[in-house]
């Protein structure tokens, strides 16, 4: 009996339908081959059954047709929770204390790496009329344009543009009539720099970029618009290479004992007093400043610090576009980071600190607030760049605020934080960042007649390599919690108008992706809806720009190519566009 | 020196040897997880999606599976073998998902938050995969169904489908026979219902007394 084709085979029957089944994917032997061949020739069920597996080969091979394309952000999703694995594990000096610290807070992050999915961007928009429906396609709100850094296949770099006039509803990336075209693209007098930040003054006239990684490196203006006469500076100095003139002496505040070490704690008060930038005061100071003057390139690029390491993240001009400041240490490790301020009208940054553990945090008008660990304790102060006088604050316990509009908010680290990798910085430990308003408003960041014991007593039990960064006291809305520790690092802005804050945090290697999240903003109270976020964790290369209606950042991909995300939004009307900018770009925030 | 031996398993195994194997380079391991994700993840999401046919549940779980290949990098012997051990992970998270279904209830891994509109691909893979083959594969079991779709659709040799299978080579073999004999009988089970159902149709649709009537012609 030949059994029918919904009837398993028996017998010399099913002999055959596994030998039939079997062929499709390997030779069967010759005597296995003649038996099959025999039996089929007898047994039309079984002839049947064997067109059948074929037919069902063929039919599954059809599904080859259709191949999924994994979702666009999956590495960094993946990368995202590898890096918390890795940071987790990795026994370096910057993360030994994890292996004691509670798991709640890494499972947590965990979590929202994994939980970034098909979709970062919540539904709850305010600025939309339907909470995350999608809008007609395109929508119109108001042209833009993102410049960028590109590193050409010769290695050469230049300045480009991308702009577009519409966006795509939420959730596309491509919308019928949504254009980006090209804009002005010029190269610029500088070799492949390798991983760098690239900040454009709010004059727009100028660009800075800062070279990163551990490597000797070095900070550079490139005009926007080259400069008609070569140079902008008026006091242009003998080109590099001069044996005269290639280094000067020490212009700025440079400590007389460069011999801070890893181990030791800073020993310079924070209220050193550094010369205004261009006095050369410093006849007992033998160590050359970090910074050199430079010949402006044709087109006006001059390199305003070398040989630096440029440390974190946090950089940015003053909010008259005068000054630029940013962290960084001398490359042979003589001593700890400084802060370096850049007057566009000169040709080099001179550090305006002098103790080598002084943290550029954030410019409230045109001072800085600078955090430094003095004596066990974080401690920020509000230092004038022109007079060098350095201040308490009310504030003054907050590590590295960032202010928010009106300075009555800021956000900071509250924790504990431990000496770097190179043991020159501190990097967050355990805690967390936070969203808080000041005690007293804006006038927490005037400069306070801070009594001794107004100042915070240092743990006697604390570790010298930890240190708590205890947080205000009194605040008008709770402390919202915007990250967990531990952290590599964090950067916070809010756009013009204070109604959106963007924050991007990172864990992984420096270098690596971050997570980028965006907030509404209470306007009464300046507290950040937590609750609905409008980005939530969406994977991110730090150095985002948040601007009026736009917030743009660079995507990871696993092809290498760069790829810029920009959510615009205007009225009632959000979209968001994706743009593709060619490989080795960064953007210029 | 470990960096002067060209062969990674060879290094791996030199550190087992000298009992440091507890302390692999996680950087050397994020860089080869990095790299199979380039050469693999589409290949791995689509396995996930065809076994799971929910592409955002399988984009989950092909994180999840690089995650966990990352985390058992020290136990992979042969570099070479890196796409089958890949697969065998996969394979593991998928029949972990279908399990966990199996004794909850599936309930979506995501909240409100994430948008649920079924994407254009997956309307496509619904569409493609909807008829008689789809609902065949998912009555055969796990095990089958992921043999017929690594040999058939992803290409996996007889030794890659036993290691991604985590069985000997005779034991794939045999797998993979009995999943075509399995195809083949839920396929004509498909049909025959589907025979069935529309016979059925098609006497409801016949004009007669009753309401039914009025669907054969409203004026």
């Amino acid at each position: 009996v030949s059994p029918r084709p919904d009837q398993v085979p028996s017998g010399e029957h099913a002999r055959a339908a596994d030998l039939a089944a079997l062929r499709l994917d390997e030779p069967l032997m010759a005597r296995e081959t003649e038996w099959l061949d025999r039996h089929l020739a007898g047994c039309q069920d079984c002839r049947s059954v064997a067109a059948e597996y074929d037919e069902d080969r063929a039919l599954l091979r059809g599904l080859r047709d259709v191949t999924p394309v994994p979702p666009r952000d999956l590495w960094a999703r993946t990368a995202a929770a590898i890096e918390v694995e890795h940071g987790a594990r990795r026994p370096s000096r910057g993360f030994w204390r994890l292996g004691r610290l509670p798991l709640a807070p890494v499972a947590a992050f965990l979590v929202a790496a994994i939980a970034f999915g098909a979709g970062f961007l919540n539904g709850a928009f305010p600025f939309g009329p339907g909470h995350g429906s999608p809008f007609p396609t395109p929508i119109q709100v108001g042209s833009g344009e993102v410049r960028v850094l590109t590193l050409a296949a010769d290695g050469s770099l230049s300045v480009s543009s991308k702009r577009y006039d519409q966006v795509c509803p939420i959730g596309t990336s491509v919308c019928n009539g949504s254009t980006a075209t090209d804009g002005s693209t010029r190269t610029i007098p500088l070799a492949d720099l390798g991983l760098v930040d690239a900040y454009l003054s709010p004059l727009q006239d100028h660009i800075v970029v800062l070279q990163k990684g551990s490597d000797p490196s070095g900070v550079f203006v490139v005009p926007v618009n080259p400069f008609p006469n070569g140079s902008p500076s008026a006091n242009p100095t003998p080109p590099p290479g001069s044996p005269s003139a290639s280094e000067t002496p020490s212009t700025g505040p440079v400590s007389p004992t460069p011999s801070a070490t890893s181990s030791e704690q800073p020993s310079a008060s924070p209220t050193a007093t550094p010369e205004p930038s261009g006095s050369a005061n410093a006849p007992d100071n033998p160590v050359p400043s970090a910074s050199v003057s430079v010949t402006p390139q044709p087109d006006g690029t001059i390199q305003i610090a070398h040989d630096v390491i440029v440390v974190g993240s946090i950089s940015a001009y003053s909010s008259d576009g005068t000054r630029f400041a940013f962290t960084a240490r001398p490359a042979d490790g003589s001593t700890g980071p400084d802060i370096y301020v850049w007057n566009t009208a000169e040709s080099q940054a001179r550090p305006v600190t002098s103790d080598h553990a002084s943290l550029f945090a954030a410019w409230v008008h045109n001072s800085l607030l600078v955090s430094r660990v003095v004596n066990g304790t974080a401690t920020t102060t509000l230092l004038d760049p022109t007079t060098g006088v350095a201040e308490p604050i009310a504030a003054g316990t907050a590590w590295r605020p960032a202010p928010g509009p009106g300075d009555s908010t800021a956000v900071w680290w509250d924790g504990t934080i431990t000496r770097s990798e190179d043991g020159f910085g501190w990097v967050p430990g355990s805690g967390r960042l936070v969203l808080g308003s000041w005690p007293s408003g804006a006038a927490a960041l005037q400069p306070a007649t801070a009594s001794p014991a107004d100042t915070p007593t240092p743990d006697p039990a604390a570790s010298p390599a930890e240190t708590p960064t205890p947080s205000p006291a009194a605040r008008a809305f709770e402390l919202q919690t915007l990250a967990q520790g531990p952290l590599r690092e964090w950067q916070v802005r809010w756009d013009p108008s204070g109604a959106t804050m963007a924050v991007w945090v990172a864990t992984g290697a420096a270098g690596a992706p971050g997570l980028l999240s965006l907030y509404a903003i209470d306007p009464a109270t300046g507290a950040a809806n937590l609750a609905t976020p409008l980005l939530s964790n969406a994977p991110a290369y730090g150095g985002f720009s948040l601007l009026a209606g736009r917030l743009t950042w660079s995507v990871p991909t696993t092809t290498g190519a760069s790829v810029l995300d920009v959510l615009a939004w205007s009225g009632t009307s959000i979209g968001q566009i994706e743009l593709t900018v060619g490989q080795g770009t960064t953007l210029i925030r | 020196v470990l960096t002067d031996l060209p062969d990674l398993a060879a290094r791996r195994l030199l550190r087992v040897g000298l009992s440091v194997s507890t302390n692999w380079d996680r950087d050397e391991a994020y860089r080869f997880v990095e790299d199979l994700f380039g050469r693999h993840q589409g290949e791995i999401y689509a396995y996930l999606v065809r076994m799971l046919r929910d592409p955002e549940l399988a984009a989950d779980l092909t994180q999840d599976a690089f995650v966990k290949a990352y985390r058992a990098y020290d136990a992979l012997q042969k570099p070479e073998n890196a796409r089958a051990w890949l697969y065998q992970i996969a394979h593991r998270v998928a029949l972990d998902e279908l399990r966990h279904r199996r004794v909850v209830r599936f309930v979506p891994l995501v909240g409100e938050s994430r948008n649920t509109a079924p994407s254009a691909e997956h309307l496509v893979m619904e569409g493609r995969l909807s008829g008689d083959l789809q609902r065949a594969l998912d009555r055969i079991p796990e095990r089958q169904r992921a043999a017929l779709l690594l040999a058939e659709i992803h290409d996996l040799t007889g030794v890659e489908l036993a290691a991604a299978l985590g069985v000997s080579h005779v034991a794939a073999r045999a797998l993979l026979t009995r999943a075509r004999e399995s195809l083949r009988q839920a396929l004509a089970a498909e049909r025959a219902a589907q025979l069935t159902a529309e016979a059925s149709r098609d006497a409801v649709l016949e004009p007669g007394p009753g309401p039914r009537r009025r669907l054969g012609g409203r004026r």
